[in-house]
């Protein structure tokens, strides 16, 4: 109810400001109106699991076909100093969800204030990462995956701005919210992001950091899919931070980006759900060895391991090369992602994530190549394989993965 | 000998002249409303204000910049030599500006005449025409 209402707000939203202009033509090159849509098919080979025997089998997935997702977006600049920001997701043309909806107060070049639901500033990709059709590759790095988020990808009040510093811009953000999915008035969690943008904005590097500033819990009951943020649902208490840093290169037509990200949980599990993960989830040897405090004893309450403490560690290198044709522009590009999150289980169902959850170790390396061709720069299509590395079931096991994406750019 | 080596030299210097000649740039002559208090401009404000990261002058005055249409070629040569991006960059870094909220790409005028016209008559605006085509109405800034 709250996601519909929260939905029709927006509508309501775009409405009036799409109305706008005929009631002020002046005003009409303040509102912007655009957007794209995506559409998607990937497939998985060879993925390993366990018979009955203990045994590793390999089966094919089923092939993916996504209907064709969208978003729309709209800024309206009510004056100089003030403006709005409205971002529709259909993903899969099925469920229309608020990724975005904040007003923004820009006081000047060092201060602007944005309250409402906005993306955070958090290396490279969070925010851009709904501008799917213009850059390289088809997947979130792992940073960002949905099934493992290290945070969650929206605040609700974020204070920005920038100031000159050499060659460069020293730019900086702070952000906080509610927190995670428990009570948390006590808390204030807290965001930040520091980056210097140089060379024309063609060289970055950067920090980002996030502490949720003291015991939380996840945004997911039990049972009910993997969390929106960094805290797994069978956990009674998680006091998290995460910091990492970037870099991107934007340079005769290459661009190079690389990122390092740490997430370090003081966390506590719930022994019950503990129990529950185990008893219908299935978890592997190391997780069984994690969760218990005898592995070989009973799946008791009393014999959990209320010590949940545990890090993520997740890295990427991501290059590309951009040339143009006469018919379009051609960026082959290559990708290694890197994830470790030894807390996590297979399941989905249970908060799990099916890549990290999958290995022995709950570590796995993702290489990738593929390349975008944009015959026109509102049009992108990308062909790109991964193959997927990990320890299962005492050995070193790969993967292939296919994904071809189009999507096009609308509106201006 | 001698022959075939002036032949090589005088075929390297026709084609340098016509690759320099191929690659010479239209004069594009960065202009402003007469009544503009600022005299010039540096390289890197200019670049701001036309990537969408500054709105002012630096007389503290809103600048509002104004682009060519995206297939005039005097729009290219700027973008190209000052801005440093191609066409596709252009699209890109504006896509992502646009996908993020961060900001809305200059307004668009059809031709040198209309830009003319939209730099005369808002004291704000900033634009940019072929060096030859300047006139009385609007006022030349320097880029240093």
């Amino acid at each position: 109810m709250k996601k519909l209402q929260s939905t029709t707000c927006a509508l309501a939203v775009l409405g009036m400001a799409a109305t706008a202009p005929l009631a002020n033509a002046a005003a009409a090159s303040d509102v912007n109106l655009y957007g794209y849509l995506s559409w998607r098919v990937e497939k998985v080979w060879d993925e390993p699991a366990l018979d009955e025997a203990g045994e590793t089998v390999k089966a094919d997935a089923d092939r993916e076909i996504t209907l064709p997702s969208f978003n729309v977006m709209l800024q309206y600049a009510l004056d100089d100093r003030f403006k709005v920001f409205v971002n529709l997701d259909g993903e899969e043309a099925e469920d229309v969800s608020v990724a975005n909806l904040w007003g923004e107060y820009q006081h000047n070049q060092y201060l602007n204030v944005r309250l409402g639901k906005t993306y955070r500033r958090f290396g490279l990709y969070n925010e851009m990462l709904d501008a799917v059709p213009t850059y390289i590759g088809i997947e979130a790095p792992e940073l960002f995956d949905g099934d493992h988020l290290l945070i969650s990808r929206t605040t609700l009040a974020m204070v920005h701005g920038w100031v000159p510093l050499g060659d460069g811009e020293l730019r900086y953000s702070w952000s906080t919210d509610n927190g995670e999915g428990g009570p948390n008035d006590d808390n204030v969690p807290m965001g930040f992001d520091l980056r210097y943008d140089w060379g024309l904005g063609n060289y970055r590097v950067g920090i980002s950091g996030y502490t949720s500033n003291g015991d939380t819990t996840s945004d997911v009951d039990l049972g009910e899919g993997s969390p929106n943020s960094g805290v797994l649902p069978w956990m009674a208490a998680d006091d998290f931070y995460i910091i990492g840093a970037y870099g991107e290169l934007n340079r005769d037509g290459w661009q190079l980006q690389a990122a390092y990200w740490h997430a370090s949980h003081d966390a506590e599990r719930d022994p019950a759900s503990v129990v529950t993960v185990i008893q219908n989830a299935g978890v592997n040897a190391a997780q069984l060895d994690r969760f218990l405090i005898d592995p070989d004893g009973p799946v008791t309450e009393a014999n959990v391991d209320v010590d949940g403490d545990y890090d993520v560690d997740t890295w990427y290198l991501r290059g590309g090369y951009s040339f143009m044709t006469r018919r379009g522009e051609v960026v082959p590009y290559v990708q290694w992602d890197y994830y470790e999150n030894p807390e996590t289980i297979e399941s989905k169902t249970w908060g799990g994530d099916a890549e990290a959850g999958l290995a022995d170790d709950g570590e796995f390396s993702k290489a990738t190549v593929g390349v975008v061709y944009r015959p026109a720069p509102d049009i992108a299509m990308k062909l790109d394989a991964s193959m997927h590395i990990q320890e299962f079931n005492g050995s070193t096991e790969r993967y292939p993965e296919i994904r071809f994406d189009v999507s096009y750019i609308f509106g201006r | 000998m001698m022959n075939r080596a002036k032949a090589l030299l005088t075929l390297v210097t026709a084609l340098g002249a016509f690759l320099a000649a191929g690659a010479a740039a239209a004069d594009v002559a960065i202009i402003v409303h007469p009544g503009n208090a600022n005299a010039s401009l540096s390289e890197a404000d200019f670049t701001r204000i036309y990537l969408g990261r500054k709105d002012t002058f630096p007389d503290g005055s809103r600048a509002v910049p104004v682009n060519l249409a995206a297939d005039d070629a005097v729009r290219t040569d700027m973008e190209q030599n000052m801005l440093r991006k191609s066409p596709s960059q252009m699209k890109a870094y504006w896509t992502k500006l646009m996908f993020t909220g961060e900001g809305t790409p200059p307004e668009e005028v059809a031709d040198t005449a209309a830009m003319l016209k939209r730099v005369s008559s808002d004291p704000n605006a900033i634009g940019y025409v072929d060096a030859a085509a300047v006139t009385g109405d609007v006022k030349v800034i320097a880029i240093e």
